[in-house]
């Protein structure tokens, strides 16, 4: 059963131990979740993890709709996994990246299967993978949250599905 | 398949460490703040701690000052230099400007000279600064007296004693900065002080030598001392250690090294302190 979130995020307002508790307890899978999709590992993943978490609950006064904390801790936690992204980022080079369409059909596989092979690419191929295929941005927004190019991004993304199906072909 | 309906369960005891980090920062920002002003008051001790050691100028430029007021009463000419809390330099080839007086000067019943400007000034870390001997009767310009500055002893370090007064009570000061999340909690009772430079070829003893100064009685004080390469070139378990920039008797080239003092504070607390030293000949 569904915890009532709305009297969570009002204890949680109150700096109540427990109800934070519950929230967590509530929320933590998912938000791990997208944690390991942007991670290298479970490790880091897990520190991003609380790191999100102390943003949501020093922040939590000003969630307008408390109904809604999912969908914003799910936003807090890619927020904070884009800015490590950000952070750890190596520069692509663009001259050796193709910018060329790949399908990928992912529905053969296991969803642990894909987060493992997601873990496996580098760091920036994985955030426009994640932050395109499936948080649904365009290109534009993400060029403008990883301060780079567009073309940069269909690059990025091309050479991520690439591995990706490489790694999971390799796994079957 | 949908990326976003993946789940995965956390590991236990992550909660815990949210909470303890959580906590940790609602302290760190008390604790920036209370740091805030314990920087400001060593500063300001810092300030009175550097124009003290001037007081041997401060006193001679008093006298040269004393001579040019004829209209200050006799008690003030008999003031003590070491009261004298900021001394006006002189350059060379200008005329002399006021020199501090002591602040009971403010209650003797004589009147103001009339070469007295008193002005309102702030002083700053290091700076020069002209302070006028208080012997107007007029509120309204007060200029700074001894007793608005945290009066210690010459050459000593601030200790504890003063500083307590200020931290215990930061709130006025609330709002003002968010502290860094990694900044160290620095407390009174932990501060040392240590040169950065010693010169081999220096006439001053004290700057022949490195040692450290402490706000505190320290115990199980343990020193190390390293070159650049990470050799460990001096250990001394004595507080009151005095590195000669030698190792076994041998002069070490000059350069940058590192110290590492470890101790336990006058609350009986472990504590760490590290920086740099250039040895110079």
């Amino acid at each position: 059963m569904e915890p009532d979130y709305t009297q969570l995020v009002e204890g949680c307002r109150r700096g109540d131990p427990h109800a934070q508790r519950a929230l967590y307890d509530a929320l933590s899978p998912m938000a791990l979740g997208v944690c390991m999709r942007y991670a290298r590992d479970r490790h880091t993943a897990q520190d991003l993890l609380q790191d999100g978490f102390i943003k949501v609950f020093e922040n939590i006064g000003r969630l307008k709709k408390p109904e809604s904390v999912g969908a914003w801790v799910y936003k807090v936690m890619v927020n904070r996994c884009v800015n490590h992204c950000k952070r750890h980022r190596s520069p692509l080079p663009l001259d050796e990246v193709a910018d060329t369409p790949v399908s990928l059909p992912l529905d053969p596989f296991a969803l642990e299967e894909v987060v493992g092979a997601l873990q496996q690419l580098p760091p920036q191929q994985r955030t426009v993978f994640n932050l395109v295929e499936v948080e649904d941005y365009s290109y534009s927004e993400v060029a403008a949250r990883l301060q780079c190019s567009e073309h940069t991004v269909r690059a990025n993304l091309s050479r991520a599905k690439s591995r990706l199906k490489e790694i999971l072909n390799r796994n079957k | 398949m949908n990326l976003k309906d993946y789940r995965e369960q956390p590991d236990e005891g992550l909660f815990e460490n949210i909470q303890r980090r959580l906590r940790r920062r609602r302290l760190m920002r008390r604790a920036g703040v209370a740091a805030t002003v314990v920087v400001a008051v060593a500063a300001l001790v810092a300030v009175r701690a550097t124009l003290s050691h001037r007081d041997g100028q401060a006193s001679k430029t008093l006298l040269v000052q004393q001579r040019d007021i004829p209209a200050v009463a006799p008690r003030q000419q008999e003031a003590p230099a070491d009261m004298a809390v900021v001394s006006t330099e002189v350059p060379t080839g200008t005329a002399a400007q006021p020199a501090a007086a002591p602040s009971d000067v403010a209650a003797a019943p004589v009147p103001a000279p009339t070469a007295v400007r008193p002005v309102q000034q702030e002083v700053a870390s290091g700076q020069a600064a002209e302070l006028q001997p208080i012997v107007s009767s007029a509120p309204a310009a007060q200029p700074l007296t001894v007793s608005e500055l945290p009066v210690i002893p010459r050459h000593e370090v601030p200790g504890t004693q003063e500083a307590e007064p200020v931290v215990a009570d930061p709130t006025p000061v609330a709002a003002s900065k968010e502290p860094q999340p990694e900044e160290p909690e620095m407390e009174v009772a932990d501060m040392v002080w240590a040169p950065n430079v010693i010169s081999l070829s220096d006439d001053d003893e004290r700057n022949r030598t490195f040692g450290l100064s402490y706000s505190s009685p320290v115990s199980d004080f343990k020193v190390y001392i390293y070159n650049r390469g990470g050799r460990q070139v001096y250990s001394s378990t004595d507080a009151d250690f005095r590195w000669d920039g030698s190792m076994n008797g041998t002069q070490l080239p000059q350069g940058a090294y590192v110290w590492v003092a470890q101790f336990r504070d006058s609350e009986g607390r472990a504590v760490q302190r590290k920086g740099t030293v250039t040895l110079l000949r």
